[in-house]
């Protein structure tokens, strides 16, 4: 970490010393207080439906905005829509690379091979 | 209507006054985000006040929030985030989390909502994310609507695709705070009005409307989890986006 | 019956084919968690296969979607 590092120039002193072991700490400490993001399951699935629903209003809403501006009904709702839907899922798989890397999968999990238990 | 779960959200107009026929009356909204502003203000000058090296109570508290924001930034949008942006993401922080607390108390007002106010709030984080980021990188900036390493003949479909992703942010931003404010206080009104209802059913309904009362109790806990824990995704999403106008390209 | 009603009555029978989709939708999410939970390691290298999945199902519902919208914003009445 950067801070933690003797600022350049100046031998490292005793005050240096205790700067960095405080950084440290407060490093640590910091780590084991740092909220865990999105700690329900609830609001990360409003998180998606919110990310889904709002890149799809949004296609939906510049399609029919071209439409209404430039007289190429329907294309543009249909083309809007559609991109409002890939952006859409865009959107999801976002979220979810974001979630996944925060919570990475417990190395240890027992991993059951197919058809054991039938 | 005492039972009516959406009368809390209507707006009384104090003094009523128009521009060009613009309404711009000072109203309930009003009154509770300049109380929302002012308490910010005022709870962050008070605590900071003794300057302490050995601080008090209330100096711990300011301390803490200010080191969970300044973190918080420095973890999304690293130093030069810090020095552009921390201002802004803290008093929005401070903001939120103020008129979210003050809507907490009964028979006052949520500033927070009102999809107006939010939407106002997520619109000076994407016109920020705007005007940095082409102020920064100049026509830089539109890379970050042409991912790298997309084969040629995709990459119309994909800037579309990244266009409207991008544009639908300050819609999921502002009703996301929007939604969770507006529904969980809907929700609290609902089942504190099955207490009287109860109640005058008899002795019996006396004794039912425990249950409800404690759901109530219970939902009031989780209203307060949701006050802060919103402010706070308000405040990590906006260094999110801020990051993009900072770096265009790195997804 | 005018042509209007109609066209609202279009709009909404088109809204049911959403129900299929909802259906695939959560027979999809469902399946994933019923084998990401017999085998968690796994269960990350099949998510390519989730989204597409879901983006496939989804997009049938978007199509009937797509027909309530033309019916009550884009066709003349």
């Amino acid at each position: 970490m950067a801070d933690t590092d003797p600022p350049p120039g100046g031998a490292p002193n005793d005050t240096d010393a205790l700067r960095a072991r405080v950084e440290q700490a407060r490093a640590a400490h910091a780590r084991k207080l740092a909220p865990r993001q999105d700690t329900s399951a609830a609001s990360l699935a409003m998180r998606f439906g919110g990310e889904f629903g709002a890149a799809v209003l949004v296609g939906a809403g510049a399609g029919y905005g071209v439409d209404y501006w430039l007289h190429t009904n329907p294309w543009g709702l249909v083309i809007g829509l559609t991109a409002g839907f890939a952006a859409g899922v865009v959107n999801v798989v976002r979220v979810a690379r974001s979630y996944a890397s925060a919570n990475p999968v417990d190395p240890k999990a027992p991993s059951v091979p197919d058809d054991a238990d039938d | 209507m005492a039972n009516d779960p959406m009368h809390q959200f209507q707006i009384e107009r104090f003094a009523p006054f128009a521009i060009n026929g613009i309404d711009a009356s000072f109203s309930t909204a009003s009154l509770f985000m300049v109380a929302g502003a002012g308490l910010a203000t005022l709870f962050m000058t008070r605590a900071m006040a003794p300057k302490a090296m050995a601080p008090g109570r209330l100096q711990v508290a300011a301390e803490t929030v200010y080191g969970f924001i300044h973190t918080m930034v420095k973890d999304t949008t690293g130093e030069e985030g810090v020095k552009k942006f921390f201002p802004l993401v803290f008093s929005l922080f401070m903001f939120i989390l103020m008129a979210n607390m003050l809507g907490m108390f009964p028979y006052w007002f949520t500033t927070t909502s009102q999809i107006v106010i939010t939407a106002t709030l997520a619109l000076i984080v994407f016109s920020t994310v705007l005007i940095v980021g082409f102020a920064k990188n100049g026509l830089g900036f539109l890379k970050l609507f042409v991912p790298s390493g997309v084969p040629a003949p995709i990459v119309p479909f994909v800037t579309l695709i990244e266009i409207i992703s991008f544009f639908s942010r300050p819609l999921s931003h502002a009703v996301r705070l929007w939604a969770n404010i507006f529904a969980g206080h809907v929700l609290l009104k609902v089942f504190a009005s099955f207490v009287p209802m109860m109640a005058a059913a008899g002795f019996v309904g006396v004794l039912g409307s425990v249950l409800p009362l404690a759901m109530t109790v219970a939902l009031y806990a989780l209203e307060f989890l949701v006050a802060f824990l919103q402010a706070y995704v308000f405040a990590l999403l906006t260094c999110i986006y801020l990051n993009d106008a900072l770096h265009p390209g790195h997804h | 019956m005018d042509a209007t009603a109609a066209a609202y009555i279009g709009a909404g029978l088109a809204c049911l084919g959403m129900l299929g989709a909802a259906i695939g939708v959560g027979s999809i999410f469902g399946s994933f968690l019923e084998g990401a939970m017999r085998n968690p390691s796994a269960a990350q290298g099949q998510f390519g296969n989730l989204i597409f999945g879901f983006a496939v199902t989804e997009a049938l519902g978007i199509f009937s979607l797509l027909i309530a919208l033309l019916l009550l914003f884009v066709v003349p009445k």
